[in-house]
C-alpha cells in the first residue's frame, strides 16, 4: 500500500516548488532584465552618437564662432597690417586678450599669401595655410587632438577685402568633455582611435572617435531597482519560506502529527480514550475545531460506549438471564452445558444435573393469575439459588423449569443440594401470596462420574425422565435417573418429538386427527366425535402428553389450535367425517380469548346444520378471563355452535363459577368417573351431576371403560359417554 | 507705462526722420598711414558756426560716453561736429584699445591724425575750428595746439586735462619705467615693453612710443598753456580722482580759465553729463564767464 504524503512533505515539496519557480522567474526576469538593459544600451548608443554629432556641430560652431571673433579682432588686423610685432602679439597678447577659450590652445595669422605673420617656434599650428581652401580638419598633436579652424580675415569697412588669414588651435576632446555635459557619453572616456597624426577632415571625427557611454542614471536606477525588487522580493520570500516552513510545522504539521498520534493511539489502545493527552489548544481555528470536534466526539464516543457497555451489559444480562426470574435462561445453560461437555474428562467426581420442575403451576397461573404464578416463580428461584452451593447457578429452562449443575458432586452430594431445595420449597409460606394450593417441587437428578464424559451428552435426557419420574403420583419429588427410566421414558420429550410438534404445527406434516365417539345414552349411537390431534413422525406417534407438555411450555396454543382447525375443516370437507354426527373441537385457553378466534371458526359455520360442532374448553381457559372467553363463546353459540366445558372437576374452581359460564355441555374429569368406585366420590358426582343437569346442561362422562362405568353413568343422568368402551381415538377413513 | 511706449517711440521716429542735422551724419574715413584708415563722425552744421573737433580719451573711441554725449548734446547746435576716432596703428578701429594690446603708435602720430582731421575740415569749407578733448585727447590737443602755427583753430575746450609723464608733484609711478625707456631708447632698443602709461599698468609699446607720451608732464604742459593764443577753458570735476588737483590749481594760478563743475567726476557721468554740456554750449556761445 502506497503511503500518503504527509503535510510537512507536501510543505517541503510546495516550498521547494515555490522557490524553483521564483528561480526560474528570477532568471527570466534577469534575462529581460538584461534584454532591456541592451536595447536601453543600442538605444542610449543611437542618442549618444545623435548627441555627440550635436555636440561636436556645437563645439565646431563655437569654435568657429570665436575664430570669427579672432578674424574681426582688431588686434588681429593691426597685426597685419603692421606685423612688426607678431611674435610678441602671438606670444604676450593673442592668447590672453579674452579672446581664447580655455581649450584653443593657439592661434596664427596669416597673410593673403597664406604665410605665417611671423615664425613662432612652439607653435603646432603650419607655417603656411592653402589660400584656395581652408577647411577645419583634426590632427593629432601632442597626444591631443586638436581641431584647427582656418577663417579668412576680412576688412571691416564693408569691402570684402581679404586681408589675411587667422588659424586656431582647440584641444577639441577637451572643448567636448570638459564643457559639455554630457547625458549620455562618458565625457572622460574619449580616445581617438587612431595614434596617426595625420590630419582629418571634421566629417571623419565619429569614426575615429571612442568613448564609452554614460550609464543611464534614470535608467540605471530603474534597472537597479528591478534588480534590487528581484534581489528583496527573492530575499523576502526566502525569508517568508524560512518562516513560513517552522510556521506551517507549528501550526499545522505539529497539530496534524498530534490528532494523527492522537489517533494511532486511538486505533491501537482504543479503550484509553485520554482526552487530556492532547487537550492543548490548537494554533489554528480550524484545527482548533477539529481538535473541539475529535474531543467532543471522543467524549460521545467515550458515552457511547459506556453506554454500549451498560446496554451490552443489560443484554448479557438479558441474553443470560431470565428477565423474571433473575436466574440464568436457557442460553446460558446450554452454553454452559457446552463448556461442561467440552472439559467434562476432567473433572474427578463427576457432575450432576438437577432439573426442577414446579407441580400444577399451570393451574396456580390460571386460577391466581399470572401476577400470582410470576411471583411464585420468582420466589421459587430465589429459593433454590439460596439452597445451591457457592459459585452453583441456577437456569430456568423455561415456564416452572429450573435446572442446576452441580460440580464436582457425587450422587450423595447432589441428593442432599436437592432435598435442600426440595425443603426450602415446602417451607416456604406461599399463603402470603393468596395461594392456597401447596406449591411442591418435582427435582430430576442425574449423575455422570469424571470419567464418563459420554454419558454428559444424554445427562440432560436423563434428569428430564428422573424429573417426569419424581412428578408421578406417589413417588418421591426428588427422583434419580435409573436405567428403568429410560426403558420407559425413552420416547418422551426427545429432541425428534420437539421438531416433530414444532414440524407438524408449522406446516401440518405429520398432524393427524383422531376421533373418538362420543355416545349418545338415549340412542346409544355415536352423536359426535371429539377430535383428538396425533403426530405421527417416522411411524412413531407422539402421544397428545408430549405434545401439550411441549406447546405449553413453548406457549404454542394458538399456533397448534390453527394446526388444528385447519386439519378438522379438511377432515370435514374431505367427508371423513359421517354427516348427521359431529365434532367436538378443543380450544386452548390463550385462543378462546382471541378475538380472531371467530374468524378461525367461522369456515365452520356452513356445516352446522349437518353437523354437530361443540367447542371444548376447559374451566381453567375460562377462569383465567372469563369475561373475554365469554362474549367470544356467546357469539360462536349465536352461530350455533356448542360449547362443552371440559374436565369438569379436575381443577380448583368453584362449581359456583359454572353459572357463568356460557357451556352447553359439561364433561366430567376422567378422574371423576374412575373414582365412581368409591361410593363417596360416586354420591358426589352423582349429585352434581343431578345438579348440573337439571341447571340445564347436557352432560358428558369421559373415561368410560367398562359397562358398569357405562350403566352407573346413565343411572346418574349422564346424555352423553366417552371411553375406551366406545371407542378408543382413531382416523375416521 | 505701455500706453506712453507707442508714444514715445513714434516721436523719436519722427525726430530722427525729421532732424535735418542728423540726416547729414555720416562717418568720415581718413587714410592717416599706408593701409590704416582712421574715421570719425561728422555732421555739417550751419556755415557761419566753427566746426568742432571732439577728442575722446585714452585708448577710447568716439562712442566714449562722455564725447558721445556731447556730441549728441551739440549736435542741433547748429555747429559742425567731427568726433574722430584716433587710429592707434589699427585700421577702422571701433574698439577701445585695452592697455595690454601693442601699441605702435606714439603721442606725434595721435597729434599727426587730429592734424589730418583739421586739414580734412578745412578741406570741407570749414574755416574756424574749436578744439574739444577729453582728458588724453585734451592732452593731446594741447599738444597739438604746441606746435600749431595755423590760424583756424580759433578755441579750445580742455576737459578733464592732466600731464601724461612722470615728474608731476606727488605722482612718480612711472619714473622707473621713465628711465628704463630713456634707457632703452638711447640704446636704441625698438622692442616692445610694458610700462606704465595713464591709468594702464601694463602699457605694451616701444620706449620711444612711450617717451612721447612722458614728455608731456607737468613742466610741458604749464609750458603749453603759456604758449597758448587761442581762448582755452578747462572744465574739472571736483571729484576727479584721476587728476592732480595740484595742478589744476597750478593752472587757475597761473591764469588759465579752469571750470570746475561741483560733485563731477572724471567722466561726467549721470547728472554731470548735462552739466557738462551745458558750460560746453555756455563757452561755445561766450555766455558763460570763466570761473576765475
Amino acid at each position: 500500500m502506497i503511503k500518503s504524503p504527509s503535510i510537512k512533505q507536501y510543505v517541503a515539496v510546495l516550498i521547494t516548488g515555490t522557490l524553483f519557480l521564483f528561480m526560474g522567474y528570477g532568471s527570466y526576469t534577469e534575462y529581460k532584465v538584461r534584454q532591456l538593459e541592451q536595447n536601453i544600451s543600442n538605444n542610449s548608443k543611437m542618442v549618444a552618437l545623435e548627441e555627440l554629432k550635436y555636440i561636436i556641430e556645437s563645439a565646431y560652431s563655437e569654435i568657429e564662432h570665436h575664430t570669427q571673433q579672432i578674424a574681426d579682432w582688431e588686434e588681429v588686423s593691426q597685426q597685419l597690417s603692421n606685423p612688426t610685432f607678431y611674435a610678441y602679439w602671438h606670444n604676450h597678447r593673442s592668447m590672453s586678450a579674452g579672446y581664447t577659450p580655455d581649450y584653443m590652445n593657439d592661434l596664427s595669422i596669416y597673410d593673403r599669401e597664406g604665410q605665417s605673420l611671423g615664425f613662432i617656434d612652439n607653435s603646432l599650428l603650419p607655417a603656411t595655410i592653402s589660400t584656395e581652401k581652408s577647411p577645419a580638419y583634426f590632427q593629432m598633436q601632442q597626444g591631443a587632438l586638436n581641431l584647427i579652424v582656418t577663417l579668412p580675415v576680412i576688412e571691416s569697412n564693408g569691402s570684402k577685402r581679404l586681408l589675411g588669414y587667422v588659424a586656431t588651435r582647440s584641444d577639441f576632446l577637451d572643448k567636448i568633455s570638459v564643457e559639455n555635459s554630457f547625458q549620455h557619453i562618458d565625457s572622460i572616456s574619449f580616445q581617438n582611435k587612431t595614434r596617426s597624426d595625420a590630419p582629418y577632415p571634421l566629417g571623419e571625427l565619429l569614426n575615429n572617435l571612442e568613448f564609452e557611454l554614460n550609464p543611464d542614471p534614470n535608467m540605471a536606477l530603474v534597472l537597479d531597482e528591478m534588480k534590487s525588487a528581484i534581489f528583496n522580493l527573492g530575499l523576502v520570500l526566502l525569508l517568508v519560506t524560512i518562516m513560513l516552513y517552522p510556521m506551517v510545522a507549528y501550526l499545522i504539521a505539529r497539530p496534524l502529527r498530534q490528532l494523527n498520534r492522537h489517533i494511532d493511539h486511538l486505533r491501537e489502545s482504543p479503550e484509553s480514550l485520554t482526552l487530556a493527552s492532547y487537550g492543548s489548544r490548537m494554533p489554528i481555528a480550524e484545527l482548533e475545531k477539529v481538535r473541539l470536534s475529535l474531543n467532543e466526539y471522543h467524549t460521545q464516543l467515550y458515552d457511547a460506549h459506556g453506554i454500549l457497555d451498560e446496554k451490552n451489559q443489560k443484554l448479557e444480562t438479558m441474553a443470560y438471564h431470565d428477565a423474571l426470574t433473575g436466574a440464568l435462561n436457557r442460553r446460558a445453560f446450554d452454553e454452559q452445558w457446552r463448556n461442561i461437555a467440552s472439559i467434562g474428562g476432567n473433572r474427578s467426581l463427576g457432575i450432576c444435573l438437577a432439573i426442577f420442575d414446579l407441580n400444577h403451576f399451570k393451574p396456580i397461573n390460571d386460577t391466581y393469575g399470572h401476577e400470582v404464578g410470576d411471583q411464585v416463580l420468582k420466589i421459587v428461584a430465589q429459593l433454590l439459588t439460596g439452597s445451591l452451593r457457592t459459585g452453583e447457578s441456577l437456569y430456568r429452562l423455561g415456564g416452572d423449569e429450573f435446572a442446576a449443575i452441580f460440580f464436582n458432586s457425587d450422587r450423595e452430594v447432589a441428593e442432599t443440594i436437592a432435598s435442600r431445595c426440595n425443603e426450602s420449597i415446602i417451607s416456604y409460606p406461599f399463603i402470603e401470596l393468596g395461594v392456597q394450593e401447596p406449591i411442591r417441587i418435582s427435582i430430576g437428578l442425574a449423575h455422570a462420574d469424571g470419567d464418563e464424559p459420554e454419558l454428559l451428552k444424554v445427562l440432560q435426557w436423563r434428569a428430564d425422565m428422573a424429573m417426569y419420574s419424581a412428578k408421578q403420583p406417589g413417588r418421591s419429588h426428588i427422583a434419580f435417573f435409573t436405567e428403568e427410566m429410560e426403558s420407559n421414558s425413552s420416547k418422551l420429550l426427545s429432541n425428534w418429538v420437539n421438531n416433530a410438534v414444532y414440524e407438524s404445527i408449522k406446516s401440518g406434516d405429520g398432524l393427524e386427527m383422531h376421533y373418538q365417539p362420543i355416545i349418545d345414552f338415549e340412542s346409544n349411537n355415536v352423536s359426535y366425535y371429539e377430535a383428538l390431534i396425533r403426530i405421527r413422525r417416522d411411524n412413531e406417534m407422539i402421544t397428545p402428553n408430549h405434545i401439550f407438555k411441549l406447546v405449553e411450555t413453548h406457549r404454542l396454543e394458538v399456533d397448534m389450535d390453527r394446526a388444528i382447525l385447519k386439519q378438522i375443516l379438511h377432515d370435514l370437507n374431505s367427508g371423513v367425517i359421517p354427516e348427521g354426527s359431529g365434532i367436538s373441537i378443543n380450544i386452548s385457553g390463550p385462543s378462546i380469548i382471541k378475538p380472531e378466534i371467530i374468524e378461525w371458526l367461522a369456515p365452520f359455520i356452513p356445516f352446522i346444520g349437518r353437523y354437530k360442532l361443540v367447542i371444548e374448553v376447559t374451566e381453567t381457559s375460562l377462569i383465567t378471563q372469563i369475561e373475554v372467553a365469554s362474549r367470544h363463546l356467546n357469539k360462536l353459540r349465536e352461530a350455533k355452535f356448542l360449547v362443552a366445558l371440559d374436565d369438569f372437576g379436575s381443577g380448583y374452581s368453584s362449581i359456583c363459577y359454572l353459572a357463568n359460564m356460557p357451556v352447553d355441555i359439561v364433561k366430567f374429569d376422567i378422574s371423576l368417573i374412575r373414582g365412581l368406585n368409591d361410593d363417596q366420590q360416586s354420591a358426589i358426582v352423582s349429585h352434581l351431576a343431578t345438579m348440573i343437569r337439571e341447571a340445564g346442561y347436557s352432560l358428558v362422562a369421559e373415561g368410560i371403560e367398562s359397562e358398569e362405568i357405562s350403566e352407573q353413568v346413565m343411572e346418574m343422568g349422564f346424555n352423553y359417554g366417552q371411553g375406551f368402551l366406545y371407542g378408543k381415538p382413531k382416523l375416521l377413513n | 507705462m505701455s500706453t506712453l511706449l507707442p508714444r514715445w517711440s513714434a516721436l523719436i521716429i519722427a525726430w530722427i526722420f525729421l532732424n535735418p542735422l542728423l540726416l547729414a551724419a555720416e562717418v568720415a574715413e581718413l587714410e592717416v598711414a599706408p593701409g590704416i584708415f582712421a574715421t570719425a563722425s561728422y555732421q555739417q552744421g550751419e556755415p557761419e558756426k566753427p566746426a568742432i573737433i571732439m577728442l575722446h580719451g585714452w585708448l577710447q573711441t568716439r562712442e566714449f560716453s562722455t564725447i558721445a554725449r556731447l556730441y549728441d548734446a551739440l549736435s542741433d547746435s547748429g555747429y559742425t561736429l567731427l568726433a574722430p576716432t584716433l587710429s592707434l596703428g589699427i585700421s577702422r578701429r571701433a574698439k577701445s584699445l585695452p592697455c595690454e594690446s601693442i601699441h605702435t603708435n606714439s603721442l606725434d602720430d595721435d597729434i599727426y591724425e587730429l592734424e589730418q582731421w583739421t586739414n580734412w575740415l578745412s578741406s570741407r569749407g570749414h574755416k574756424q575750428l574749436i578744439l574739444l578733448g577729453h582728458s588724453m585727447g585734451a592732452t593731446e590737443v594741447l599738444a597739438f595746439l604746441d606746435q600749431y602755427r595755423g590760424d583756424r583753430v580759433i578755441q579750445s575746450i580742455l576737459i578733464s586735462i592732466g600731464p601724461i609723464g612722470p615728474g608731476w608733484p606727488d605722482n612718480n609711478a612711472n619714473f622707473n619705467d621713465w628711465l628704463r625707456a630713456e634707457k632703452s631708447f638711447t640704446t636704441g632698443d625698438k622692442g616692445l615693453s610694458e610700462y606704465g602709461l595713464a591709468y594702464c599698468k601694463k602699457y605694451v609699446t616701444t620706449a620711444e612710443n612711450l617717451l612721447s607720451f612722458y614728455r608731456w608732464d607737468y613742466e610741458r604742459v604749464l609750458s603749453a598753456f603759456a604758449k597758448l593764443k587761442i581762448p582755452t577753458q578747462i572744465i574739472v570735476g571736483s571729484e576727479d580722482k584721476l587728476l592732480n588737483i595740484k595742478l589744476i590749481q597750478q593752472l587757475a594760478s597761473e591764469g588759465i580759465a579752469v571750470d570746475t563743475l561741483e560733485g563731477a567726476g572724471h567722466f561726467f557721468d549721470k547728472e554731470f553729463e548735462f552739466e557738462l554740456s551745458d558750460a560746453v554750449e555756455s563757452y561755445l556761445t561766450g555766455n558763460r564767464l570763466p570761473a576765475n
